[in-house]
């Protein structure tokens, strides 16, 4: 799997899900980000449809910014 | 075999009382706009001091049979998880209101998946030819069992009541029922409960615990797993695909955790019935409450191809497929 893709596409789902600036970067750590609570959660269901790959919330919020996030899902197979 | 449940009238029944989020606001630390994004509620229902699950109940059941054009069934099947009593049932009393003579009556717990199990027992009881017709009731109360200064359920929860009757009939005329899919898993059942009152803090003679306890992270992603993957089975098994769906209509718990249902599945968000912006989570009500909206909005037509999912404290899930009765006019909620 392509990791620069992947890291495309989490970009996208949160520049257009949660109306995230396009400035964006995938180094961009997730607590500058204003997200709520909920928005781990749900971006976990996401990736578990996209690439089968099963993560919790608290993974994500704990991988810090889109790259490692997409580090996590190659790394894992999807 | 061709005969199974067909439905036949719906009713439903919110108490007058319009708690907003503003009201809750001034009680809780919360404001409108924290409630409105991470749950989609504006304002739900709490019922005034002397109203009990059996009177919403009881209402909510005259209207069906109105609605059905009935004024006799077979059996009476209520799913609550607030019941008037620990024992006896709340079905025989809200059979008695109703003046419908001795008929089998009986309660079912399964917390917010309530009315679709009551549901499945009522097409059970039809198919084994139990009963004729069936009175099914989801009603719940937890105005009373929610802890006033606890945010995470006080702000959720609405009072309600929603029933149908179900008549035998054929697969494959409008209204009939095609199948169901439920499951549980105790092993989670902390993450929803009301501890104390019953068995379990009288065996451990343990105190207090009467409020409703929720762990609304958890059950977030539980309930979007559960309620995607029990619909994906269900549809399988009936055949339709997620573009031939007219309408899904799932628990109204939290509209972002029906977003993601729908998105999981393939389903258009305009294709979701929602009332939780007006209703909050009205637990065993939710589902039949939300299609009997649906109905007097119009958007709901004789035929539709029409999935529930729900899913609750158990933790329980299940899901059912319908297609849509043609029905006569409706009496209001409220």
């Amino acid at each position: 799997m392509n990791t620069n893709a992947v890291v495309d596409n989490i970009r996208t789902i949160l520049i257009d899900r949660y109306a995230v600036e396009p400035g964006l970067t995938p180094q961009t750590p997730f607590e500058h980000l204003d997200l709520d609570s909920l928005v781990m959660l749900e971006l976990a269901v996401l990736i578990e449809k996209t690439y089968g790959v099963s993560m919790t919330g608290e993974e994500l919020s704990a991988a810090g910014n889109v790259a490692q996030v997409a580090t996590l899902i190659t790394t894992n197979g999807g | 075999m061709n005969r199974t449940a067909v439905w036949q009238g719906i009713g439903a029944a919110v108490p007058s009382r319009v708690v907003t989020n503003a009201e809750l606001s001034t009680m809780l630390d919360t404001t409108d706009e924290w409630i409105r994004t991470r749950t989609g509620i504006r304002t739900r229902r709490w019922a005034e001091p002397g109203t009990t699950t059996g009177d919403l109940a009881t209402l909510a059941g005259r209207r069906a049979l109105d609605s059905a054009g009935v004024d006799s069934v077979d059996l009476v099947i209520l799913a609550t998880s607030t019941p008037n009593h620990s024992m006896p049932g709340t079905a025989p009393e809200v059979a008695a209101a109703l003046n419908l003579g001795n008929v089998g009556a009986y309660d079912i717990s399964a917390a917010c998946a309530g009315f679709l199990y009551a549901m499945s027992s009522a097409t059970g009881a039809i198919a084994a030819g139990v009963a004729e017709t069936v009175l099914v009731i989801g009603a719940d109360l937890w105005s009373t069992w929610l802890d006033p200064e606890d945010r995470s359920t006080s702000i959720i929860f609405g009072d309600g009541a929603g029933a149908a009757v179900f008549r035998a009939g054929e697969r494959g005329e409008p209204g009939s029922v095609l199948g169901f899919d439920l499951g549980s898993d105790g092993g989670h059942r902390e993450l929803a409960l009301v501890p104390g009152g019953a068995s379990r803090a009288r065996a451990e003679s343990a105190s207090g615990g009467r409020y409703m306890a929720l762990q609304g992270k958890e059950i977030f992603t539980h309930a979007v797993r559960r309620m995607s993957e029990s619909s994906a089975g269900l549809l399988d098994r009936v055949g339709w695909g997620p573009d031939d769906l007219d309408w899904c209509v799932g628990h109204q718990a939290n509209l972002r955790i029906l977003h993601m249902v729908a998105d999981v599945l393939g389903v258009e968000h305009q294709r979701l019935l929602v009332n939780i912006d007006r209703v909050g989570n009205t637990s065993a009500a939710s589902i039949p409450l939300a299609l009997h909206d649906a109905v007097a909005s119009g958007q709901l037509s004789a035929g539709d191809r029409v999935l529930m999912t729900t899913f609750g404290g158990g933790l329980s899930w299940g899901s059912a497929a319908v297609t849509w009765p043609r029905l006569p006019g409706l009496h209001p909620a409220a």
